[in-house]
Formats: C-alpha cells, structure tokens, sequence
C-alpha cells in the first residue's frame, strides 16, 4: 500500500477514490436509489436528512438522495459523451493542421481562433438558449461545439514535435501514406498530453452543463445536478440540506478530476514533479 | 521585427473578430428547425410570426440578412431590439455594461490580491505546512462551482453573520464584495496554483544563484530578480481571463441579482429578444478578443523574445 501511495502519490490516489465512486454512483446509483427520481411525497415537504430520506425532501416531497443519484448518472453521460466526442475530433483536426501544415494549418487555426474568441459558457449558453425545451442531445451539441479546440491546440503542438522524429521520417522514407503515418505513427505519440487534457476538460464539462442547468436554459431533467443546485438555493435562507448536497456533488467530482489530472501531468511530465 | 508582429498580431485578432461576427450572424441559421419556430413555438400566432419573421429580416435572402447585419455593427446601433423595436441594442448593453465591468474588475483584484502572495508563499517553502495550505486553497478555489460558492457566501456573510449587505442593496463597494468574491475564487486558485510553480522554476535559474552568490539578501534576490519574471506570465494569464470574468458574470449576476450584461442576455433568452442575444454575445466576445490583443502586445514590450517567435 505504501508502495502504491509512494509511486502514484497521495493526491492522486484520492483523486482516483473520488472518481471511482462518482463512477460507480452513476452506474449503479439509479437502481439503488431508494425512491424514483420525481417520485413526490407531499406529506414530506422540505424535510431534514432523516432514516426514510438519508439526505432530506425538496420542496415537492423528491427525496434528495435518489435525484442525486439520477442526477449522477445524467452528469457522467453527457460529460463523457462531450469529452470523447471533443478528444475524437479535436485530435483529428489538430493531428492533421499539424502534420500537413501550410494553408490546412492556417484555416483550421484562423477557426480554432474564432471558437477561442467565445470565453466560458458564452457560446454554450446562446445555443442552449436558442434551441426550444433543448435536451441531453442538444447539451452535448452545445459543449462539444467549442470544447473540441482546446484538444486540437494540444495536438497540433505534440505532432509538430513528433513529425520531425525519426521513426516518422522511417516511415515516411518506406513510403507509407500521410493517413497511416499519422494514424500508427503519429497519434499515439501525442496521445499522453490529450489524456491530460481529457481529465481537466471532464471537470470543465460538469461545471459548464451544471452552470447551464442552474441558469435554467434548456430542458434538462429536473435532476440534473445544476437544476438540484438552483432549486437547493432558492430555499438556502428556509434549509440548507437542499443546496449543500448537489453542491458537494460537483466539487467531489471537480476535485477528483483535478487531483487526478495533476497526478498524470506529473507522471507524463517528470521535469513537474520534482517540484 | 516590431512592425510584423504587431501587423501579425493585429491581422488574427481582426480575423477573430470578423469570424465571431458571422458565427454570431449564423448562430439563428446554425440551428436545426425554423429560426422563428424556435424563437416563439410552432402553435404561434401566424401574425406574431410574420411580424417577428420581417423584424428580424428573416424574410431577406441570407445575404441582405448579413449585410443588414453587418451595417448594424458598422454604425454602432446592433439593431432594434425584436419584436418590440423601441430601443437600440446598442444603448441596453451600455446601460448594463458599466457594472459588469465593476464586477469583473472587483472579482479581478480579489483574485490577484489573494492569489500572488499564497502562490509566493507556497513557493519560497516548497512541501512545507505552509504550501500544503495554499495546495488546499488553491484545489477548493479551482473545484467549487461558483454558483454554489456565492449563494454559500450569501448564507454566511449576509444571513448569519450580517456583516455585509445582500441582493437587495448592491449600491457601493460593500454591495460589491461577495459577488467579487464569487466570481473571482476561481481565477484566484488557478493564479495561486501558476505564481507558485512560475516562482519555483524562476528560483532554480542561475542568474538567482548568482544574485545569491554575489550575497544579496533573500529579500532582494525575490522581489528584485525572481519575481519580476516569474510575476510575467502570471500576469499575463490574469490579462487573457479578463474576458472569461465578462462571460463568468451571468451566473455571478444571476445569483446576486445584480443589473448588468449577464442579466440582459438571459433575460433576452427568456423573452426570446434574439437582437439582443446576438448584440451582448457579440460584445463580448469582441471584448474579449481585444483584451488579448492588448495583453499580448503588452507581453511583446515587456519580452523581446515573443516578437520574433
């Protein structure tokens, strides 16, 4: 155990606990939870965390803790949805500004630049907001829309280091084609700073998705761990137990993703971790 | 070399800003389904629709659409607000602006003010209490969302303690103090985390071990010749995430229910205002884009190296 710790670092490990029961939550969370998602008791309105409802009732007698698990598995799909997607797409349009450079290079820069210009949530939130009772499939519409050139930013810089390599010159000299050296050569030499990347991005897409459904754009279920938050406020000044619960939710898995993201730049990157 | 990376430099921001225009232009079109469908549901009245429809110059080929569009830019007014076509865009984003600007301002200097000297802390004791403090702080900052942090400083600071006012009473520095807070723990964790590892790159250099060897006090040697160049890009970071504190004021506005361009734009979005959607999307995004040109420029006279790269 101690080996473990010494080897992949304390924070790290926490990280990884955190992530791993925020995983499971989402996995198996719905078929545990005690209650439906929007199963209403209207004798239990607003109640404190008790033994019937471990973490309390809103304010339509929901019990908190089986939305919180709904919410959970909700949270994990859109994200990992949005992170593949983005990590897909961005590594392929980054892999190829990179390796043929010149006016491929320009043009897909010049528009990476322009989705770079719409800071935060901006161009999230005006698309969300556009779309009449937007779902799930819009949400991820909307995140992976902008999210992707953040990654295509990183792949561009790694495939600029490694197309100059040997190996990719071997190859190239063997006369294999653009597509496979950048599909067998290429991209898997890249690959580790865009796994970075994808943990921090995974934080970033809970927190804008749960922004989004706190402002009330869109028609994401009432669980939605944004929409628990919004409601959990409004009743803030009458009883905390509402907004403390889908609030530490978020932070434990923002936490998780930068613990454990630290730990694989670190880990990627040895010159970080001696300081 | 001056002259060509400033020509460089200006020429992407320019493109930057004509890209965002059209994006912004094509965000009605870019949309699957009926722009005024969308903007007012399907069972709409026919009337309401063809009135909404010739307001927003829906019923122009795509290019009058663009270039009606583009003259609404050019003179400076964004349009008439839709459907009612009282008032300018133009003169409802500078109503509002101004108090973003403060907001984002205030939320700026809390997070520099706290996070310079816990990243310079940390970094003169590495793997000490102290810097495990700041690590701590620094990880809270980063994973609490915001929109849970300002209603939690709002329980705290304003139901329980009374110690400073609440949504009611913004007016004055005083009313100004939480949302800066909310909106500015953020950036203040990510600068804390950046002086901190810039400071301790910047210590291991050999022109501090000279500074040292030649028996400069430590004093000195830190403020004198590490800081200034660890402090460069940090500062230059700050600059660049101005314009995400712009963008990161609707939900701080929202929580503390503060007037200001993050209200407008959602309270536009409610009342399907699409004018004004495009207008306050626009602006600040074009604020955006110019503030990084100027950091950037900024950084170029401060650094000779970036202008030749």
């Amino acid at each position: 155990m101690r080996r473990f710790f010494g080897k992949v670092g304390i924070g790290p490990t926490f990280g990884l606990l955190l992530l791993t029961a925020f995983f499971l939550a989402a996995l198996v969370g719905p078929w545990l939870a005690p209650y439906g998602p929007e199963a209403q008791n209207l004798g239990h309105l607003l109640e404190k965390p008790s033994h019937a409802h471990l973490l309390g009732t809103d304010e339509n007698g929901c019990d908190v803790l089986s939305q919180l698990l709904w919410g959970a598995r909700l949270a994990a799909g859109i994200s990992l949805t949005v992170v593949a997607l983005c990590l897909a797409i961005g590594t392929a349009v980054g892999t190829i500004a990179g390796y043929f450079g010149g006016w491929v290079d320009e043009v897909i820069m010049r528009a990476v630049d322009v989705l770079l210009a719409f800071p935060g949530i901006l161009l999230n939130l005006a698309i969300v907001a556009m779309v009449p009772s937007a779902g799930v499939g819009v949400f991820v519409f909307a995140l992976t829309i902008n999210g992707w050139v953040g990654y295509a930013r990183v792949a561009r810089g790694q495939v600029l280091q490694v197309r100059e390599r040997e190996f990719v010159q071997a190859a190239r000299a063997l006369g294999a084609s653009p597509w496979r050296i950048m599909l067998r050569h290429v991209v898997p030499n890249t690959l580790s700073p865009l796994i970075v990347q994808a943990t921090f991005g995974f934080a970033g897409v809970i927190l804008v998705e749960a922004s989004l459904s706190f402002l009330g754009v869109g028609r994401l279920h009432n669980y939605s761990w944004g929409s628990l938050l919004s409601q959990g406020t409004t009743y803030l000044w009458r009883t905390q137990h509402l907004a403390m619960a889908p609030g530490i939710a978020i932070a434990t898995v923002v936490l998780g993703c930068n613990l454990v993201g630290d730990g694989l730049r670190d880990r990627f990157d040895p010159r970080r971790s001696i300081r | 070399m001056r002259g060509s990376f400033l020509r460089r430099r200006l020429l992407s921001s320019l493109t930057a800003v004509l890209g965002v225009s059209v994006l912004v232009f094509l965000l009605v079109h870019l949309i699957p389904g009926d722009p005024v469908d969308n903007l007012l549901g399907e069972r709409a009245d026919p009337i309401d629709k063809l009135e909404m429809r010739r307001c927003m110059d829906l019923d122009q080929s795509l290019v009058v659409q663009f270039g009606r569009f583009i003259k609404n830019v050019g003179n400076g007014t964004l349009g008439r607000t839709c459907p009612d076509q009282r008032r300018t865009v133009t003169s409802l984003i500078a109503e509002a602006l101004p108090s973003t600007i403060a907001l984002a301002g205030a939320a700026m200097f809390v997070a520099l003010i706290f996070a310079l000297p816990l990243g310079v802390a940390a970094a003169l004791r590495p793997r000490s209490a102290l810097d495990a403090g700041a690590t701590i702080i620094s990880l809270a900052g980063i994973s609490m969302p915001s929109m849970w942090l300002g209603p939690l400083l709002l329980a705290i600071f304003y139901v329980g303690l009374q110690w400073l006012p609440g949504p009611a009473d913004q007016a004055g520095l005083p009313g100004l103090i939480l949302p800066a807070f909310m909106l500015g723990t953020h950036l203040m964790a990510m600068l804390a985390r950046m002086t901190r590892s810039s400071l301790l790159e910047v210590l291991g250099e050999d022109y501090v071990r000279t500074a040292r060897a030649k028996g400069l006090s430590s004093t000195v040697v830190v403020l004198r010749h590490a800081l200034r160049n660890a402090l460069v890009p940090v500062i230059t970071v700050a600059g660049i995430q101005f314009g995400s504190l712009l963008a990161g004021a609707v939900v701080t506005e929202k929580v503390f229910a503060r007037p200001g361009i993050g209200t407008l734009l959602l309270e536009a979005i409610s009342q399907r205002d699409y004018r004004v959607v495009q207008g306050c999307t626009l602006v600040i995004a074009v604020s955006y884009v110019t503030v990084n040109l100027l950091v950037d420029l900024a950084y170029g006279l401060a650094d000779p190296r970036i202008r030749v790269q």
